[in-house]
C-alpha cells in the first residue's frame, strides 16, 4: 500500500506539472515590449535619419545596417551609465537614447548579472551572458557601449 | 517477504542511490561549470542539492525508522523544488522568446502552444530545462528507494 501510494502520488505530481507547462496562453505574453521589437532602425530619429528613413525590413536584410546604426547611436548619445550602480530606470532611458529595442527587458537583464568587475572593461561576462538570449545583430555592442564601469 | 526477496530489493534499493548519486554529483558539476550563484535566483538550486545529499547520506547503510522518513520528506522536497525549477526555467525562456531576433518579429503573433514548446525546448531563452529535471528524477529516486525499507517495518510482536 505504502508503494501503491507513493507511485500514485508521484504520478499525480508528474501530472500537475504537466498540467502547469500545457496551460499556456496569452496572458504572460509580453505584449508591451513585443510591440516595440521591431528592428531598432526605425525607432530614434537618428536611427531613421542614418537609414533614409526606409520603412522596417526584415532583419536579415538589414542586419548589417542594423549593427552599424546601432553601434553609431550608442555611440553618438554619449550618454553612459553605469553598469553597476545605475538604476534599471537609468539603464532604460540610456538603452532608449541607444536606440535600442526592448530597452527595459535589456535594463533588466544587466542588473541581474551584476556586479561586473571593473578589470573586465569589455564586460566580457555580460557578453556572454545576454549572447545566451540570440539577440539582433550589434544589440549587445549597443547596449555596452552605453555602459561603463564602476 | 523471503530472504531472496529482501535480496534483490536490497539490491534494487542499492541501484537507486546509486543513480541518485550520479545524478546528485553530475548536477554539482553542471551548476558549478555554469557558475550558476549569480543572484537569489541562481542559488536556489544548491540548498536542493544539498537536500539530495543529506538524503542520499541518510539512506546510506543501516538508516533507523526516523532516519528513513527524514530521507523521505529531503527527498519529496527535492522532486517539489526540482519540478518547480523545470517550471522556471520554460516560463524564463518563455519571457525571453520575444529577446531573440530570430523570433522578435512573429512572436506576439505566434500561439500559446508554439511559444511554449519553443520555450520548452530551449529553442529560445538561455535556461536549460532538462538541467532541473535530472535533480527532479534524483528526489524521485531517493523517494523511491525508501519504498518498503526494511526500517519502516513494523516491528514484530
Amino acid at each position: 500500500m505504502n508503494a501503491r501510494l507513493m507511485l500514485a502520488g508521484a504520478a499525480i505530481g508528474v501530472a500537475l506539472l504537466a498540467a502547469a507547462c500545457s496551460n499556456g496562453d496569452d496572458e504572460n505574453t509580453p505584449t508591451a515590449a513585443a510591440t516595440t521589437a521591431a528592428p531598432a532602425v526605425t525607432q530614434t530619429a537618428a536611427a531613421s535619419t542614418a537609414t533614409g528613413a526606409a520603412p522596417a525590413t526584415t532583419a536579415t536584410t538589414s542586419a548589417a545596417t542594423s549593427t552599424a546604426t546601432l553601434a553609431a547611436t550608442a555611440a553618438s548619445t554619449g550618454q553612459k551609465v553605469s553598469a553597476n550602480n545605475a538604476t534599471i530606470a537609468e539603464l532604460t532611458a540610456a538603452f532608449e537614447a541607444a536606440g535600442i529595442s526592448s530597452a527595459s527587458r535589456w535594463a533588466r537583464e544587466v542588473d541581474e548579472y551584476r556586479p561586473y568587475a571593473e578589470s573586465d572593461t569589455n564586460l566580457n561576462k555580460l557578453r556572454q551572458e545576454l549572447a545566451k538570449y540570440n539577440p539582433g545583430p550589434g544589440v549587445v555592442d549597443a547596449i555596452v557601449a552605453t555602459l561603463q564601469l564602476p | 517477504m523471503t530472504r531472496g526477496w529482501r535480496q534483490e530489493a536490497s539490491a534494487l534499493r542499492l541501484a537507486l542511490l546509486i543513480l541518485g548519486g550520479l545524478g546528485l554529483a553530475g548536477t554539482a558539476a553542471e551548476l558549478t561549470l555554469e557558475r550558476h550563484w549569480d543572484g537569489i535566483e541562481q542559488l536556489i538550486p544548491w540548498p536542493f542539492l544539498g537536500a539530495g545529499v543529506v538524503s542520499l547520506g541518510l539512506l546510506t547503510g543501516r538508516p533507523g525508522r526516523g532516519t528513513v522518513q527524514l530521507a523521505r520528506v529531503l527527498a519529496a522536497a527535492l522532486f517539489v523544488g526540482a519540478s518547480i525549477g523545470v517550471w522556471r526555467h520554460v516560463a524564463a525562456n518563455y519571457d525571453a522568446g520575444f529577446l531573440d531576433f530570430r523570433y522578435a518579429d512573429r512572436w506576439p503573433a505566434m500561439s500559446g502552444i508554439d511559444r511554449w514548446w519553443h520555450a520548452a525546448t530551449k529553442t529560445v531563452g538561455p535556461a536549460p530545462v532538462l538541467a532541473p529535471a535530472v535533480l527532479a528524477q534524483v528526489g524521485l529516486a531517493l523517494l523511491f528507494a525508501t519504498i518498503r525499507h526494511p526500517a519502516l517495518r513494523k516491528p514484530v510482536a
